[in-house]
């Protein structure tokens, strides 16, 4: 890659003024406040992060050029910015499979055979080596071996110097160096008997050893491996893992928050200011403790003057601390401010008195069209309860419901309901639903819209 | 129609179908391309790919279980037998293997045996078999595919597989034509014919039957990869060689270190995508703006008159430097284009070669050769390109002094006879045409040629660019309709015609150039209703296509020695770096 050059730096670095932040916090405001007037850097900027697809026009860059229309549409490639399905494939993991399998069974059964034997060889084993060798040939029969003139793997003809020795798991016929040994301690362990290969491997005495040929040792390291790789889960693995948990977090959050102070900017109720500074705290959080792993990920293993890991494995970490920093920065950097208390304040006013003037526009214009739709929309709110709602926007992947109290019984079942979502409002800001609050907001309200009425 | 997002589709679905958890992709050389052309280092980590290795290049034998596999790789013999290793001696947890084209039943039979561990979870075709340079252009990254007038015959099948797999990622079923003055063309055109028939349950999908593949021989148009460009993507690719996207810049005196080898893609470059296909005199008009517009910001008051005054302003500047590498880059770029420009007196011999290529005035262009080769201010590239389009244009006119003007490039100029005997290839190269184009008339080539030329000298706009290339013509003549069946013949088994086509994919056995392609983007904005793809063996260059005459051409009686094999020319460069 292009940016690879030797003095990376890694952190909360402004991506402008390259100073270090420190914190998500710090950098974020610190990016609103010196660099969001500057519209040009923050739209090169995005570009160059892969955020925005979007193509900046050369009108952009130059005013002095104007061009013509279709020439404008030469100089780019918008026109075939249309949506491109994924094209052909096709599998032949089924193929592979039956072919797999049917090969793997004959393994699978050879295997079998071999720990049974290993089992049997196992139990009620002589410590003795003359009387070892003749219980072996018990559990397991010997090949006869008058018409073997030659090693079969190695095809060394035997002689006096070079003899002829029996693999004691098959029974098959070797010379001395085609012979591997397997410890004791690890055919033990191989039947999860304990003991765990504390014995040395250089030691080759058949005392301690059982010598087994190169084909049987094969099968039983493949059966090993594959039983290792399933209980394999290092401590990057359960790192990541968490980091993940969060990043799926800050994602559904940031998101959430984008619309709150979207809606909030506007001048807007539907979302009260509070709940989103609360939540933004919370994202800063998140934001820090997948920060937080990241360092740990990435710097895990390396101490200030030694580093005990391969290459790869750093690589590995460096690339995950990266992409999650890379995540946060594109995550964070592009949401918006909040408006202050005053600011909000202002703009809700603006808003309500846009909204009155277009309302009394409106009537003005058709007042018994007004009159019409008003009656609608009371029925409405009438023949929709307000429960249903509210169940609605409880989903189950969002994963949280709201308990219901132990609510006193109320006479008039609108205030009982009213109650209840009192509750649920409580509930819902205590885990960060503020969409769901908002929603619940509006039930209320609806809810006791209704209730006045019925008492008037 | 849009093969980068084609591509990117598939390698997104990849990365999707393993389901969450670090990965590893595993892939071999051309792989590494397909992949590194649309997808950038940032884009790729947020998908969860944090390592790459190459499946010939394993070092180690490290087993991360924790990791999984994505095996990304051509159906090539050696790849089922690397993969068969790497499966046998498993270091990653689970493996997700993808072909990127037809993989054939044995070679399934084979993976399927070496995979004792179970740790295979997929394996699957997916078409993305082709380097997609932008939305519309392709590329094989074949140098030289063919060897003394015939077929390589691996290129044969890489060139098919290629077409292929541009098809499927698309979901076309085209009607086939091509080139009938070709013998090279119409096998290719069989090939892919009799596969489509062959594998009717791939090519099994709703197709609107208005789409044709036009398969082309680059030996119809010499002319187009002699000329100098000077549209930026062309004219970058010209002097320094644009390479999977990558431009090497080492050569450039005093070139800071992060600057040495710089990314031109238009999917990550915005400023890029925004002028390559401009002209020379605009970027130099569009860089100066911007340098203006931060000049402005920073309060400078230096003044901007040239080039080299830019250069210093960002030396001065390393802010701004920090700021906008990109501009940086685009900086450099525009300013050593400049450089050689004047060195090599491009603009005069431009001058030249378009009166050649698009004038018909033998005796001035003659005298204007004979002048600008006398000045001794040419390189000797420069005066033999000069010479070989004189020479293709001039062939069969009566008075021609090619061998005149060869002989003074000998003796007056000092080009070596390297270059002198290619000029003979190349005549040769293009009058194989000539010989073969006799069967269906001449007539007709004419009056096109003719044609040409009238239309070109109606709409100059600057004696630089007035050269369009034949493409252009023959894609109008297509969507209109009008492209005659004996000049371009349907393939044999196709029966039904498609008169008037939508979408167009154009393969050039030889080599597109980056002038086609912009021609074909130009026709892609005019017409509302077409959409054409451009392919090629490779994007040439004049340098890589008279790479490639030379081996093409290997009879030629007068020069003694046989020139030295085109084998280097096929170890380019391995831009594996990119990932690592």
């Amino acid at each position: 890659m292009a940016e690879g050059s030797d003095n990376m730096r890694e952190g909360f670095i402004c991506p402008i003024c390259l100073t270090d932040q420190k914190t998500m916090t710090k950098l974020h405001s610190h990016f609103h406040e010196v660099h969001s007037d500057d519209a040009q850097i923050t739209k090169i900027f995005k570009g160059m992060m892969g955020l925005s697809k979007k193509i900046i026009k050369p009108t952009d860059f130059d005013d002095s050029v104007k061009y013509s229309p279709r020439k404008e549409l030469i100089h780019s490639l918008e026109i075939y910015n249309t949506h491109q399905e994924l094209g052909a494939r096709r599998g032949h993991f089924e193929t592979f499979q039956e072919i797999r399998n049917r090969r793997l069974e004959g393994f699978a059964a050879e295997t079998n055979k071999l720990i049974i034997r290993l089992d049997k060889l196992l139990l009620n084993l002589p410590s003795d080596p003359n009387r070892k060798k003749l219980y072996e040939q018990t559990v397991v029969p010997w090949i006869d071996g008058e018409d073997v003139s030659r090693c079969p793997e190695c095809t060394k003809s035997f002689h006096f110097a070079r003899r002829q020795h029996h693999c004691r798991l098959c029974g098959s016929i070797m010379c001395h160096d085609c012979s591997s040994f397997l410890p004791l301690s690890k055919a033990k362990s191989i039947l999860s008997r304990g003991d765990n290969g504390e014995a040395s491997t250089d030691d080759v005495s058949e005392e301690n050893n059982f010598r087994i040929c190169r084909y049987c040792l094969n099968l039983l390291e493949s059966r090993e491996s594959m039983k290792a790789s399933r209980n394999c889960n290092p401590l990057i693995a359960q790192l990541y893992e968490k980091a993940r948990d969060f990043m799926k977090e800050l994602a559904k959050d940031a998101d959430l928050y984008q619309e709150m102070s979207l809606s909030l900017n506007e001048g807007k109720s539907m979302y009260n200011l509070h709940d989103a500074r609360e939540l933004w705290d919370k994202i800063i959080k998140l934001s820090e403790k997948i920060s937080f792993l990241s360092t740990k990920i990435a710097s895990m293993g390396v101490t200030e003057n030694s580093c005990d890991l391969s290459d790869k494995q750093m690589k590995l970490q460096k690339a995950v601390g990266m992409g999650m920093n890379g995540y946060i920065q594109s995550k964070i950097l592009s949401l918006p401010s909040l408006p202050s208390e005053e600011l909000y304040a202002k703009k809700q006013e603006d808003r309500r008195r846009r909204i009155d003037r277009e309302i009394r526009k409106e009537k003005q214009e058709d007042r018994t069209d007004a009159l019409l739709d008003s009656q609608v929309k009371t029925e409405y709110v009438h023949s929709k309860p307000a429960v249903s709602k509210l169940q609605e926007n409880v989903t189950v992947d969002e994963g949280w419901i709201p308990e219901v109290g132990s609510n006193m019984q109320h006479n008039n079942p609108l205030i009982q309901q009213m109650d209840n979502i009192r509750n649920y409002i409580k509930q819902a800001r205590e885990a960060y639903k503020f969409d769901e609050v908002a929603s619940l907001e509006e039930n209320l309200r609806e809810l006791q819209e209704e209730y006045y009425r019925q008492q008037s | 129609m849009n093969l980068v997002n084609a591509v990117k589709n598939y390698i997104a679905k990849m990365t999707e179908e393993s389901g969450p958890g670090m990965k590893v992709l595993l892939m071999d050389k051309e792989t590494t391309s397909i992949v590194s052309m649309v997808y950038s280092q940032s884009e790729i980590l947020q998908r969860e790919v944090y390592l790459f290795e190459r499946i010939d290049m394993i070092a180690d034998s490290e087993s991360m279980k924790h990791l999984k596999c994505i095996v990304f790789l051509r159906p090539t013999k050696e790849n089922i037998s690397l993969l068969s290793r790497e499966l046998q001696n498993s270091r990653y947890g689970v493996y997700y293997i993808y072909m990127s084209n037809i993989i054939s039943k044995g070679d399934i039979k084979t993976l399927a045996e070496n995979d004792e561990q179970e740790v295979v979870r997929e394996l699957e075709e997916f078409f993305a078999d082709y380097l997609a340079v932008s939305p519309h252009l392709f590329s094989l990254n074949i140098p030289i595919c063919v060897q003394g007038n015939s077929w390589d015959p691996v290129q044969l099948q890489r060139c098919m597989q290629g077409i292929a797999a541009v098809l499927l990622s698309l979901k076309k079923i085209p009607a086939i034509r091509y080139q009938g003055s070709s013998d090279l063309v119409r096998r290719l055109a069989e090939k892919i014919g009799d596969l489509i028939y062959k594998e009717s349950s791939l090519f099994d999908f709703r197709s609107d039957n208005q789409s044709i593949l036009l398969i082309l021989d680059r030996r119809e148009d010499p002319f187009t990869p002699l000329l100098t460009q000077w549209t930026y993507q062309a004219m970058v690719h010209e002097i320094f060689t644009i390479n999977n996207n990558r431009v090497d810049l080492r050569h450039v005196e005093g070139i800071s270190k992060e600057l040495q080898e710089v990314l031109l893609s238009p999917l990550q470059d915005d400023f890029y995508s925004q002028n390559m296909f401009r002209n020379y005199g605009e970027i130099g008009q569009t860089i100066k703006g911007l340098m203006d517009e931060y000049q402005v910001k920073s309060k400078s008051h230096q003044k901007l008159e040239s080039i080299g005054d830019m250069k210093a302003f960002i030396e001065n500047y390393p802010q701004f430097k920090k700021m906008s590498g990109t501009v940086a880059k685009h900086v450099t770029i525009v300013g050593e284009l400049s450089n050689v420009v004047t060195k090599r007196n491009l603009l005069e011999v431009s001058e030249i070669e378009q009166q050649i290529t698009c004038q018909n005035q033998h005796t001035q262009q003659l005298q204007k050769i004979k002048k600008i080769l006398s000045g001794d201010k040419l390189r000797p590239e420069e005066a033999a390109k000069l010479v070989m389009l004189y020479a293709l244009k001039y062939a069969t006119h009566p008075n021609n002094h090619i061998n005149g003007l060869i002989n003074t490039l000998a003796n007056d100029n000092n080009v070596p006879s390297r270059l002198i005997q290619l000029i003979h290839k190349v005549i040769e190269y293009g009058n194989k045409q000539a010989h073969l184009s006799d069967n269906f008339g001449t007539q007709e080539a004419v009056i096109q040629v003719t044609k040409r030329i009238f239309k070109d000298l109606q709409g100059v706009e600057n004696i630089y660019t007035q050269h369009s290339p034949v493409l252009k013509e023959t894609l109008e003549d297509l969507l209109k309709g009008r492209l005659k069946e004996n000049a371009f013949p349907y393939f044999h088994s196709q029966t039904v015609a498609v008169p008037r086509p939508t979408d167009i994919i154009v393969f050039i056995v030889g080599g597109a150039t980056y002038e086609e392609s912009l021609a074909v983007h130009q026709l892609n904005c005019t017409y509302p209703h077409a959409r054409i793809i451009l392919g090629g063996s490779t994007i040439h260059n004049s340098s890589s296509f008279l790479r490639e005459v030379d081996s093409a051409v290997l009879d030629i009686p007068l020069s003694g020695s046989k020139s030295q094999t085109s084998r280097n020319a096929t170890q380019h460069s391995n831009k594996f770096s990119r990932f690592s």
